[in-house]
């Protein structure tokens, strides 16, 4: 038998008080595990999301900014051009995720809307436009053959009002050229249904903007670092920087109040959990009062009794650490159910991320309070005097 | 016969308040192995204080105190501890058991506290001294107040002192278990075991070697204890 032998046997004592105590070290550990998960789960959810946006920058030619927004939120870009090698320059930034240039035209058509006129909107594009736009999908055909070849491809209702399907041939007025329609693309809500889509390179030559394109669409790594490359951004002559700050300061903000929300309840329940092992350990040793004392009488030293009631208190906050893991594994679907009714902007996907990390980190943790909430249990017992100790109870 | 305790001009004086409390006020004496002492007196006479002190459990205001031919007035904490894990087992007026622990774990912890190799052998034997052989493993909450006494002085025996102390160790209990607890106190005393014994129980000290007469904290001959008057 071995004094952690004794101290287990000691919570059996009070198995009530013991449950209730090592209960409350459970819930703090379960809600610290919960709230570690719910950290790393939300931001990757909101990442998710946010990826499932597409850009996050437009970098574009230096205009009116209002201009330029308007036309970005619409899904077009300024009328202004800016040199091809600005694109050529940045994407090699560490930063960027991906990145996509394209080079936005209009042209007049007078046979448009039954004969009244109005502007087509030509756009050149590569194929990182795909991953940029994820929603984009082929309702027919499919992607260019060449980098430069004479084809299109056509959003939704540019489709429909054109009367084109894949093979069929199509005539940009004003400019001497039969273009192929290679693919259509299904309806995605945005400006781009009603565009005509190029390749970037067919694009420049045909309306003679030779190395010059309108914009570019930058999707980051890491949406924290958007302040910052924002800024870089505008280092480059000649442009201008439009980020869609709405996700940004969303995103951002989101991601810290859940962290003020996560810490302070952590705070909190491990201070509740810590004063509730004190108040245990402490009553249990002033219950013990002569027990201590014939302890000593019979040999044992300070250290001795400092170890026994430190352990017993690192007993209690090591099970509720086990309990609460258990307890957060099993509980999880529920605690992410109540987070998602919670939370002014749930993502998609599980936002309460259970991971091993977050379950050793806890348990550490649990093992940790014990440690320290031992001490003062501890040394009170540890210098009770033998003989006032037994007299105590006489 | 060697000497295992030997006091000489002992004094313990507490402070309460303004008053000078001398709970020992000068005590001589001795006891050596094979020998059953008892000490007797009024209550608050001083027994417990003098009890206390030879087990040093506390240490006197002035005097001297050899323990097992080893001065220990002065003595570090640490060292006390040492002298009593080697020279003396203490029984109290209750058993002071933990009451989570069966009879024999009970007994193991003065080996645990004292770091030795635990002898499994010594323990058996002793709970088979005390009279509880086959009870090894009850849960001393199961056990009668005599009983639970006998393993107290089980746990007090397990780490073979010189001298074994008890302060009123049968004022609680029956005669029945009086008179058994007696006979054991005399069969230990025949096996070499220095016995010390404060009490009321004029039949446990009857049958003691030697009866000192206490009060008011000086030793008195036998005919001025107020015990008889
Ligand atoms: N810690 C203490 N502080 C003050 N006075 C004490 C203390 N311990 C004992 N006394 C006093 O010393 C005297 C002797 O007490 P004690 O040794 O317990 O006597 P007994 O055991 O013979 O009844 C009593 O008057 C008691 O009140
Ligand atoms: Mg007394």
């Amino acid at each position: 038998m071995k004094l952690l032998m004794i101290a287990f046997k000691n919570l059996k004592r009070r198995k009530l008080r013991s449950l209730f105590t090592i209960g409350g070290v459970a819930i703090a550990v379960a809600v610290l595990v919960s709230l570690l998960g719910f950290s790393a789960g939300y931001k990757k959810a909101l990442t998710n999301d946010i990826d499932k946006m597409g850009y996050q920058v437009l970098v574009t030619a230096k205009g009116c900014p209002y201009e330029a927004a308007t036309l970005m939120l619409k899904g077009g870009g300024g009328l202004r051009y800016m040199e091809q090698d600005v694109y050529n320059g940045i994407v090699s930034d560490e930063r960027i995720d991906k990145a996509t240039p394209q080079l936005i035209h209009t042209v007049y058509d007078p046979d448009r809307l039954d004969g009244r006129g109005g502007f087509a909107l030509y756009v050149g594009i590569m194929k990182s436009h795909l991953e940029l736009k994820p929603w984009t999908k082929f309702k027919s055909g499919k992607w260019f053959t060449k980098d430069d070849a004479d084809e299109v491809i056509m959003g939704f209702e540019a489709a429909e009002l054109e009367q084109r399907s894949v093979g069929d041939k199509i005539f940009i007025p004003g400019i001497e050229k039969i273009l192929t329609v290679v693919g259509i693309f299904e309806r995605t809500g945005t400006q781009d249904d009603g565009v005509i889509f190029l390749p970037l390179k067919s694009a420049q030559q045909l309306f003679d903007l030779k190395d010059k394109i309108s914009g570019i669409g930058i999707k980051l790594k890491n949406i924290e670092e958007l302040g910052q490359f924002e800024e870089d951004m505008y280092e480059v002559p000649g442009t201008q920087v439009i980020s869609m700050a709405q996700v940004k300061g969303t995103f951002l903000n989101l991601v810290s109040s859940a962290k003020v929300l996560v810490t302070s309840v952590a705070i909190i329940a491990v201070f509740v959990a810590a004063i509730g092992v004190v108040n245990t350990i402490l009553m249990s040793v002033f219950e013990r009062t002569q027990e201590i004392g014939v302890m000593k009488a019979i040999g044992a030293s300070k250290l001795d009794i400092f170890r026994l009631i430190w352990m017993e208190t690192i007993l209690v906050c090591t099970l509720g650490g086990i309990a609460g893991n258990i307890g957060a594994l099993l509980g999880g679907s529920i605690v992410e159910r109540v987070v998602k009714g919670l939370l002014p902007y749930a993502p998609e996907g599980q936002i309460v991320l259970i991971t091993p990390t977050a379950l050793l980190t806890s348990l550490i943790g649990a093992i940790i309070l014990g440690l320290v909430a031992g001490i003062y249990p501890a040394y009170r017992a540890s210098s009770m005097r033998p003989i006032e100790a037994i007299r105590s109870g006489e | 016969m060697v000497k295992v305790i030997e006091a000489s001009g002992v004094k313990k004086h507490y402070q309460r308040g303004p008053e000078t409390v001398r709970a020992l006020d000068g005590v001589d004496f001795g006891i050596s192995s094979g020998e059953m002492a008892a000490i007797v007196g009024p209550s608050g006479s001083g027994k417990t204080t003098l009890m206390n002190l030879i087990s040093c459990l506390d240490s006197p205001t002035s005097g001297m105190l050899e323990i097992a031919g080893q001065d220990v007035t002065g003595f570090s904490e640490s060292q006390l501890i040492e002298i009593r894990r080697k020279n003396i087992g203490f029984i109290f007026q209750r058993p002071h058991l933990i009451p989570t622990l069966t009879a024999r774990e009970n007994v193991e912890l003065p080996f645990i506290f004292s770091k030795q190799k635990m002898n499994g052998d010594v323990i058996s034997q002793k709970l088979d001294v005390v009279g509880l052989r086959g009870r090894n493993h009850i849960q001393v909450r199961m056990l009668s107040g005599g009983d639970m006494q006998r393993v107290a002085i089980a746990r007090a025996l397990v780490l073979n002192p010189k001298v074994l102390i008890a302060d009123e160790p049968t004022a609680r209990f029956s005669t029945r278990v009086r008179i058994g607890m007696t006979e054991l106190f005399r069969q230990l005393v025949r096996s070499g075991l220095a016995v010390f014994i404060a009490t009321h129980d004029l039949d446990l000290a009857g049958s003691c070697d030697r009866m000192i007469h206490l009060q008011d904290g000086v030793i008195v001959p036998k005919e001025m204890s107020s015990l008889y008057a």
